[in-house]
């Protein structure tokens, strides 16, 4: 029960990944595609290592795992902000 | 002071637990460690004073509905990703926000990043400028209830 319990979560985890992965490609300019990114990573990466947990059990491990969550939320959008400013950034100077 | 005692606890419980182990050594370097790095970020330390037992609740509630539009953002994205035509029209609208201090801000930059169908691009001071996949996302800004909680417990923590 456990092992199909995290075999589903981390199957829909990579959904999400292909997802996003198809969104970089598809999306029509770089503002639009930094989405595709920002978005799908954070869901799919917390639905896969919460599979991960559920296989690991109550252990120090799923801990560590847990806190791989936490950081990857706060880092992701810090990241994807940061793109969306380089690319302002970069419209605003050819512009000019 | 209050902060840097908090700093090192947090800090040496955290180096304890990736030990996996509590031995005398683990908790010696874990206490060392904790103490250099909490000297080395003194600075930074007035970032503990939003985290108080009276407003973890309110946290609490603020990372359920982190969570819940996390989802509903991811589920957004791939239905868009995944239809024939995307319905597409970006634009970068300004948002004002009525949080006083610059930590709230980031957090909530960070939040809206998260949440369906927009994303912080700029903050200055407390203008922020999102970017929005859709003209239908711009009216979900104004009714954010993610910047409500975070104005409750800025409310709560200064009277």
């Amino acid at each position: 029960m456990a092992d199909f319990l995290s075999i589903l979560l981390i199957s829909l985890g990579l959904f999400f990944f292909l997802v996003g992965a198809i969104g970089v490609i598809r999306f029509p300019d770089a503002l639009t595609r930094a989405h595709g990114a920002a978005k799908s990573d954070t869901l799919g990466a917390a639905l896969c290592i919460v599979g991960l947990m559920i296989k690991a059990g109550f252990t120090p491990v799923s801990f560590k795992l847990m806190l791989i969550v936490f950081f990857l939320w706060t880092a992701n959008p810090t990241a994807a902000h940061m793109v969306a400013k380089a690319i302002t950034v970069k419209k605003m100077t050819e512009e000019r | 002071m209050k902060n840097i005692v908090f700093s090192a606890v947090v800090l040496s419980t955290f180096f304890i637990m990736l030990s996996e182990k509590i031995t005398a050594t683990t908790i010696a370097c874990a206490m060392i460690v904790a103490v250099i790095v909490t000297m080395l970020n003194k600075d930074r330390l007035s970032h503990f004073n939003y985290i108080e037992l009276k407003v973890l609740h309110k946290w609490m509630h603020f990372i359920m509905v982190l969570f819940k539009e996390v989802v509903i953002s991811n589920i957004q994205v791939a239905i868009i990703v995944l239809s024939k035509d995307m319905k597409l029209a970006p634009e970068i609208v300004r948002f004002e926000s009525k949080l006083s201090s610059e930590v709230m801000r980031t957090v909530l930059a960070n939040s809206i990043t998260l949440t369906p169908g927009t994303m912080t691009v700029d903050i200055s001071d407390k203008e922020l400028w999102v970017h929005c996949l859709n003209g239908d996302y711009k009216d979900g800004l104004t009714e954010l209830v993610l910047e409500d909680i975070l104005h409750k417990i800025e409310g709560d923590l200064h009277g």
